[in-house]
């Protein structure tokens, strides 16, 4: 059977279902779009290691506080309650690994037995906390 | 939660797509509801049951119902 025929075999759900798929992989390639180009970006004017102008810096914020809160709301307005769910799960991971790294850490500095703080690790330390909860839960579910 | 979702589905013989594509969610909520790793909302729930013309009581339960079906 060709791909066509099996498509068209399909009933109304499995089409529904096809279609939601495809919007869902559509969305999140975009957001991974968005982030790579930001990133790249970002390393291109070299801003990891010579920082940004102050226009500039205002520019990438202001970008961040418009893009973060709507793309998280339109794709949390786009996906089914259990991509909420999980979604949430990881978050919420995210935020207690940061709530307690970051006091640990800053504790153990003050204390003179470890290097200050760096924002980047620990932002990063959250990122990579979430998306393993993340891929954790969407494989078991 | 124990639900009969599995039960009602195969007896339309949907797949979980299928399903899934008639309430609006994905295959694998569908999946999750059927295997017990997530109880549905109650608009979902709600949703369910006009779906299969049943009352939520008669799909999804707080307890196991063995033998229920025989």
């Amino acid at each position: 059977m060709s791909n066509k025929q099996a498509v068209m075999t399909k009933g109304p759900g499995e089409r529904a279902e096809t279609v939601r798929r495809r919007n869902y992989t559509l969305m999140v390639a975009g957001f991974m779009v968005l982030g790579a180009i930001t990133g790249a970006i970002f390393t291109a004017q070299g801003a990891h290691i010579e920082g940004l102008s102050p226009l500039a810096a205002i520019a990438v914020a202001a970008s961040l506080m418009v893009v973060m809160p709507l793309g998280s709301w339109y794709f949390l307005r786009h996906v089914d309650e259990l991509e909420i769910r999980i979604n949430l799960v990881a978050s919420a991971w995210a935020l207690n690994f940061y709530a307690l790294a970051y006091p640990v850490w800053y504790v153990l500095w003050k204390g003179h037995l470890v290097r200050e703080p760096s924002h980047e690790i620990l932002f990063l330390a959250t990122v990579v906390v979430m998306s393993v909860i993340y891929l954790w839960k969407k494989a078991r579910a | 939660m124990w639900n009969r979702l599995k039960i009602l589905r195969a007896e339309r013989d949907w797949s979980q797509a299928e399903l899934g594509g008639r309430l609006g969610v994905s295959r694998q909520a569908i999946n999750a509801i059927e295997t017990g790793k997530h109880d549905p909302s109650l608009p979902l729930a709600f949703k369910i049951a006009r779906l299969f013309a049943m009352p939520i009581e008669e799909i999804f339960s707080d307890v196991e119902q063995a033998g229920s079906d025989d």
